[in-house]
């Protein structure tokens, strides 16, 4: 008891309550937002070898933000079996968070659902659109699951939507203080301090809050006035090499494949403050950039998307032309709204190459 | 285990409660910390222990059989095994390929063909603090200042000793093993301040040391000429607070987790940039080596006993060899030569007055004049070579333009570094006394807010630049 009066022990005590406090009170406001009171990450995700974090099969969020649902196979959406049915025409769409539609209020107002019933009137045949975005994965993660998850689907076209985690991982690796960004679940070796920093990441709420909000925040003051104008060095053709690496695999596969250009809520006929407003968010998570740095990125990006298409001859939608940077389309510089992903389903369905059967049962690019 | 991950937090959490939960046996307490320093010290890699093990044997040997020992002869003969065993393995770990790679150069330069095979070596963490600390034991054993310790376990745990392994401070025998043998209270007024100190330590590192690194220091010496004079000049001022808060934030560390554990450890730091000349510098710069180095080197080579010219020669001997102790390379060595010489005109000059007596407006262009020459000094000791030194000098000495490095945070941690060096001792003091003073929840409040700034500021979690040494 002597020990328990001790003013240490109630320092102590006191850490240890308001740290329960803080994790509390962002759980119940989890719970209030997406229907669970975990970690979102752990809910979402599982670990993988490969991957680095994989979507977790059967995950329900469900708040006030709207539901998500992944189904048994790891995608996003409804069920659907692993072999393609006879007569349908399947299409897989792959990217990062903009494919997967965090934002979006459910899973039939994702893009990607948006986009099957389209065709399907268009095309007027059995249609199904699968969604393999997941939030984070970069180019080189993509052509793991490509690999792995997407080619043993046997689609018949594969769209690529890629936007800002590779310019976001070249930044940090460049001008940030060479760290990469952390990867939810993965661990190289039993260790006693990897599984401490593991059991950390994946179980505590306030710490996976504090690493996403804050330390961009602190990263952003730290580096207000130093931002870069320019895009990584060999971030290009790195970025080009990947993605040609990517079709080449999906082609290998006998896969058709779409490229997108990168899309974004900002645009120099913005005045700047609205524009600075739009980039934002994309400043939070790449505090490396200035505003003319982020145009040359997203240039960079795009140039290089189409090079890719060009060199390889794929059918190309050049989103960042199409997609007006019209605030009510956009939650944030490059996550678009409810009518957003409404308008990327129909930009997409009005130029992919058609797919109606002729009467031969042939399939016309 | 780095004293900034949380695997060091639960780590030190479960020694704590364990040491204190064995507190009245002193047998018991004292195998709680030899297992947690040894489990601390494999953390870094498991065959380092074997060496650290091998050492103290030797000179936990070493000791007794000098105690015993009458003959003169014997008992130097003694102290050599226990000199040439520790500097041997220490010479050939950490300065094997130096000196092949040096040989190598001298026997290219004058036309002889010779390409020694690089030695492939473990180098374990702190094997230049705890070869230093054994060598205390053995030789104040044989000066007769100290008795042995009979009790192995007790010299096992004066040499591995967690807090201060990898990274000293370098403890003397005589201070730290009685403080073993005496029985201990957990006092409340203690801990606190132990805890204290480990948060001060963690804020000087997170929050100023590596901010000012990331921001200021690399860029700038990686690609001296990429930058302008003021961004060089910049880096160099960024690099003198960067490397006093890394260090002082370790031993911060060392100090306040030795001290929940009833334990005291050598002062570090006086205020180093306050210095008025080298000896003063050297007063306050790492204290423990460069009293070692007095105590061990210098004295033992004659000090300023045999006149002038080899008092010259001693400093620049001990200067020398400190400046090799910091690393295997050549810009190390210059900068020991570089200290060495200053000591020595220093030395010549005859300028003994303390900072006290002196007038004001001397006091104040001596400690600037002072704290630049250390600061050129602290280019030799960054700068990965002598192109790089060169470099910045020329960018520096030409005034060359280019741009200055202009973040908010890193300049606030400048000052901040500053702020925390040149804080009179008593000031902070009283500061800290009134914080102890402080309600439970109160300083429970600060230091999650400590915690939650840290969690974000932490980030590739840089290791403290004397753990390299």
């Amino acid at each position: 008891m002597r020990v328990l009066r001790a003013k240490t022990t109630r320092v102590v005590l006191t850490v240890v309550a308001f740290l329960l406090l803080g994790e509390t009170v962002l759980r119940v406001r989890s719970y209030l937002l997406h229907g669970s009171a975990g970690v979102a990450d752990e809910e979402l995700y599982l670990p993988d070898p490969v991957l680095g974090k994989a979507l977790r099969p059967h995950a329900r969020l469900r708040g006030s933000r709207g539901e998500l649902t992944v189904n048994s196979l790891g995608f996003r959406g409804r069920e659907f079996s692993r072999e393609k049915p006879p007569g349908v025409y399947r299409v897989v769409c792959m990217g990062d968070s903009v494919v997967f539609g965090r934002y979006a209020p459910s899973d039939d107002q994702v893009w990607t659902a948006q986009l099957q019933k389209h065709l399907a009137r268009r095309w007027g045949r059995s249609v199904e659109v699968i969604n393999a975005g997941v939030p984070g994965y970069s180019v080189e993660t993509n052509i793991h699951l490509l690999r792995l998850r997407v080619l043993p689907l046997r689609p018949d076209l594969i769209i690529v939507c890629q936007l800002v985690n590779d310019l976001n991982n070249a930044s940090a690796r460049v001008f940030g203080r060479g760290s990469a960004p952390r990867t939810a679940g993965a661990r190289v070796r039993f260790a006693p301090g990897q599984w401490l920093a593991a059991f950390r990441d994946e179980h505590f709420l306030l710490y996976h809050i504090i690493r996403k909000n804050l330390t961009p925040l602190v990263a952003t003051v730290s580096r207000g006035a130093t931002r870069h104008d320019d895009v990584p060095p060999d971030f290009s053709r790195e970025y080009e090499r990947r993605l040609a690496e990517l079709v080449d695999c999906a082609r290998a596969g006998g896969s058709g494949v779409v490229l997108c250009t990168a899309w974004k809520a900002f645009g120099p006929a913005q005045p700047i403050a609205v524009q600075e407003a739009a980039a934002a968010s994309l400043f939070l998570v790449n505090p490396y950039l200035s505003l003319p740095g982020a145009y040359a990125a997203f240039d960079a990006m795009n140039q290089a998307v189409r090079r890719v298409a060009q060199d390889r001859c794929v059918p190309l939608v050049d989103m960042a032309e199409l997609m007006p940077t019209d605030p009510r389309l956009f939650r944030d510089a490059v996550h678009v709204s409810a009518a957003g992903e409404a308008m990327l389903a129909e930009l997409l369905a009005e130029r992919l190459p058609d797919a109606r059967r002729t009467e031969s049962g042939d399939v016309v690019h | 285990m780095s004293f900034t991950s949380l695997y060091f937090a639960v780590f030190f959490t479960v020694v704590f409660v364990a040491y204190w939960a064995c507190a009245r046996s002193r047998r018991l307490r004292l195998s709680v910390l030899l297992a947690a320093s040894y489990y601390f010290y494999m953390s870094w890699d498991v065959r380092c222990a074997a060496l650290l093990a091998g050492s103290t044997i030797l000179d936990f040997c070493v000791g007794l059989a000098l105690f015993r020992t009458r003959g003169a002869t014997a008992r130097r003969l003694l102290l050599a095994v226990s000199v040439c065993g520790n500097l041997g393995v220490l010479a050939t770990l950490k300065y094997g390929n130096f000196f092949l790679d040096s040989l190598h150069a001298l026997l290219a330069a004058m036309g002889v063909p010779f390409s020694p095979a690089r030695l492939d070596l473990l180098l374990p963490v702190g094997i230049s603090f705890y070869t230093f600390q054994t060598l205390t034991y053995t030789i104040d054993i044989y000066r007769g200042r100290i008795e042995p310790t009979r009790s192995i376990l007790e010299y096992a745990v004066f040499l591995a000793f967690f807090p201060r392994i990898v990274a000293g401070p370098i403890a003397r025998a005589a201070h730290f093993l009685p403080q073993l043998r005496k029985p201990v209270v957990l006092d409340d007024d203690r801990t606190l301040r132990g805890l204290l100190l480990v948060f001060r330590g963690l804020l000087k590192k997170i929050a100023i040391a590596d901010l000012l690194g990331a921001a200021f220091v690399d860029p700038v010496f990686a690609s001296p000429r990429g930058f302008g004079a003021c961004a060089n000049l910049l880096a160099v001022y960024a690099y003198a607070m960067q490397i006093y808060c890394d260090f002082s934030a370790y031993t911060d560390i060392a100090l306040g987790c030795a001290r929940m554990l009833a334990l005291e450890l050598p002062a570090n730091f006086h205020r180093p940039y306050l210095a008025i000349g080298a000896r003063d510098f050297w007063s306050r710069w790492h204290i423990s080596l460069s009293t070692w180095l007095r105590d061990y080197l210098y004295i033992p080579l004659g000090g300023n006993r045999h006149g002038r010219w080899r008092t010259y020669r001693n400093l620049a001997v001990t200067m020398l060899l400190g400046g090799l102790w910091h690393g295997a390379a050549w810009t190390f060595v210059l900068w020991g030569a570089f200290h060495g010489a200053w000591l020595s005109l220093e030395h010549a000059l005859g300028t003994r007055r303390t900072a006290e007596e002196l007038p004001p407006g001397v006091r104040f262009w001596r400690r600037l004049a002072t704290f630049h020459m250390v600061c050129c000094g602290w280019i030799l000791f960054r700068a990965d070579g002598l192109h790089t030194v060169a470099a910045m000098l020329g960018q520096i000495g030409t005034l060359a333009s280019g741009p200055v490095v202009a973040d908010r945070l890193p300049w606030l941690a400048l000052l901040l570094g500053f702020g925390f060096h040149f804080l009179p001792p008593e000031r902070v003091q009283g500061v800290l006394d009134r914080f102890v003073g402080l309600p439970a929840v109160v300083q429970g409040a600060v230091y999650t807010g400590l915690l939650v700034l840290f969690t974000a500021m932490s980030g590739s979690e840089a290791p403290f630049i004397y753990l390299q040494f």
